[in-house]
């Protein structure tokens, strides 16, 4: 057994190594997960508002789920309305929720298209894999909203929590396709992406509230978000703007 | 741990106050958790399908994954606690790391070697048309490959403490190495072998990381409780307690019902 007290203590090691807390003064963001890649973008820039923030990247729901249970947080990005009306109505905002980019949904497939899957049609054929993300998180609804709008019949094989993780699926091959946002998709260079066709296409937008419980800089991190530093790396992205 | 014992040492003050510390630190998420439970509508999520249908899923699948850990942790065991097999250090290390590695990360681990593209995976699929990611199999080598190394754990410990000198006579009276093995070492070595599978369930029915990784989410194949419970988060905080209520209630109740019995003998292992 002392081996299990060894591997015991080697774990609390591992799980202590974990994301700080914030620590000292640190902003704190809340960004819905395809955000990811801008954010860290500009708090990589010594510049940026954003330089050294906390940033806690996971789908929409939870982190406003987090919030209300009392997370510190300065500014949260949401990919659906819905949670920020929320979080409005609990009377933790601080200002009116500000528009701050725009997505839209596609269709991810492998590097080579080896299926040919051209529409949203194609979803629905027996030999297409296919991975979206599940009811409830804000992708997931945007795709059942999408793809009922169409009339199209699917079976997914799996119900992701976030889009990074349906993507993940498609880069790894383990589905053929996978629902995701256009931004999720350009971020990868091994997958391809399939627009969906005009009048079946779903945009969404991305609602910003700075919050009561922040350390007080949530505004400058909106106006630098909604400012040109912030807009060009949106758009860098691929993002759509406001 | 008999009464004796405990009265004839008196407690220090300081081993006194920071056990009850501890002690807090157990029970207050589990009192927190009882508490901000909506019990009204427990019977509301107990009618629910799909809740369910994660319970079920979730009850077979650890299930399975013990029987089979026992079938082939016991002789891993064995072979780590009595053979002369050459580089043993070595291979428990090897066969025991995925109980200290990140779920997720052995859920990527089972994807690049059994997923469609896999190294084994892509020869499964291309010759046999066998695909484990996101069906029931799938979720029941997740929990095998994180949960089995407490079973293997504790049965070597086990074999490694029972004497030799009744197997040795059995030798000596004749009796064959699997007649020994099946007839004196195991009954012997019994109460590690159950207190292993214990705690290899629990692990296995607890099981999240490796599982939404390898297996995915899909309702009745792959959806097991801990994953309803982490997507209910985010949907209906009510569900999610709900549901967590229910693996605490679960958990207990095999706790209590193997207490005299089994819990013993995972503390009679050293």
């Amino acid at each position: 057994m002392r081996l299990i007290a060894r591997l015991v203590l080697a774990v609390s090691l591992l799980a202590a190594c974990g994301p700080g807390d914030g620590g000292d003064d640190g902003v704190v963001v809340f960004a819905a997960s395809s955000l990811v890649d801008v954010l860290t973008d500009l708090s990589a820039d010594d510049e940026s508002a954003f330089s050294g923030a906390v940033l806690s990247f996971a789908s929409s729901a939870s982190l406003a789920a987090q919030v209300i249970d009392g997370a510190p947080v300065d500014l949260i990005i949401s990919a659906d309305r819905a949670q920020i009306d929320e979080l409005v109505a609990a009377g933790f905002g601080t200002s009116e929720p500000q528009v701050v980019a725009q997505n839209v949904l596609v269709i991810a497939v492998e590097e080579g298209n080896p299926l040919g899957i051209r529409s949203l049609d194609d979803l629905s054929r027996s030999d297409v894999l296919l991975a979206v993300a599940a009811p409830g998180v804000p992708l997931g609804e945007y795709s059942e909203a999408m793809l009922a709008a169409a009339n199209i019949d699917v079976s997914p094989v799996t119900f992701e929590a976030d889009a990074r993780a349906v993507l993940a699926k498609v880069i790894l091959g383990e589905v053929d396709a996978g629902i995701v946002y256009a931004t999720d998709a350009e971020s990868s260079d091994d997958v391809e992406l399939i627009e969906i066709a005009e009048g079946d296409e779903v945009s969404v937008e991305y609602v910003a509230l700075t919050l009561l419980d922040g350390s007080g800089r949530a505004v400058e991190l909106l106006d630098e978000l909604l400012g040109d530093r912030g807009q060009q790396a949106l758009g860098r992205r691929g993002f759509g703007l406001p | 741990m008999s009464r004796r014992d405990r009265h004839d040492a008196r407690t220090p003050i300081v081993i006194l106050s920071l056990g009850i510390v501890a002690v807090a630190f157990f029970v207050l998420p589990l009192v927190a958790l009882a508490i901000r439970v909506p019990w009204s509508s427990l019977f509301d999520a107990l009618g629910n399908d799909a809740t369910i249908e994660a319970l079920l899923l979730s009850v077979i699948t650890s299930l399975i994954t013990t029987v089979l850990a026992v079938i082939f942790g016991v002789p891993l065991a064995w072979l780590l606690a009595r053979s002369n097999l050459p580089g043993r250090q070595t291979i428990r290390g090897l066969c025991t790391l995925s109980m200290v590695l990140p779920p997720v990360v052995a859920g990527v681990a089972l994807l690049a070697s059994l997923g469609r593209r896999g190294v084994v995976g892509q020869i499964l699929d291309d010759w046999f048309g066998v695909r484990l990611p996101f069906t029931m199999p799938a979720v029941i080598v997740a929990q095998l490959f994180v949960a089995m190394p407490f079973l293997v754990l504790t049965v070597e410990s086990g074999f490694a403490r029972s004497s030799m000198t009744v197997e040795e006579a059995a030798r000596t009276l004749g009796a064959t190495p699997w007649y020994v093995f099946s007839r004196v070492t195991i009954p012997a070595t019994r109460p590690a072998i159950v207190a292993g599978a214990v705690l290899t369930w629990a692990r296995a029915l607890g099981e999240f990381g490796a599982t939404i990784t390898f297996a995915g989410n899909f309702p009745g194949a792959t959806r097991t409780l801990p994953i309803a419970t982490y997507l209910a988060l985010e949907t209906n905080v009510d569900d999610a307690l709900l549901i967590s209520m229910l693996m605490v209630i679960l958990s207990l109740i095999i706790l209590v019902a193997l207490r005299g019995r089994w819990v013993g003998a995972i503390g009679g292992v050293r």
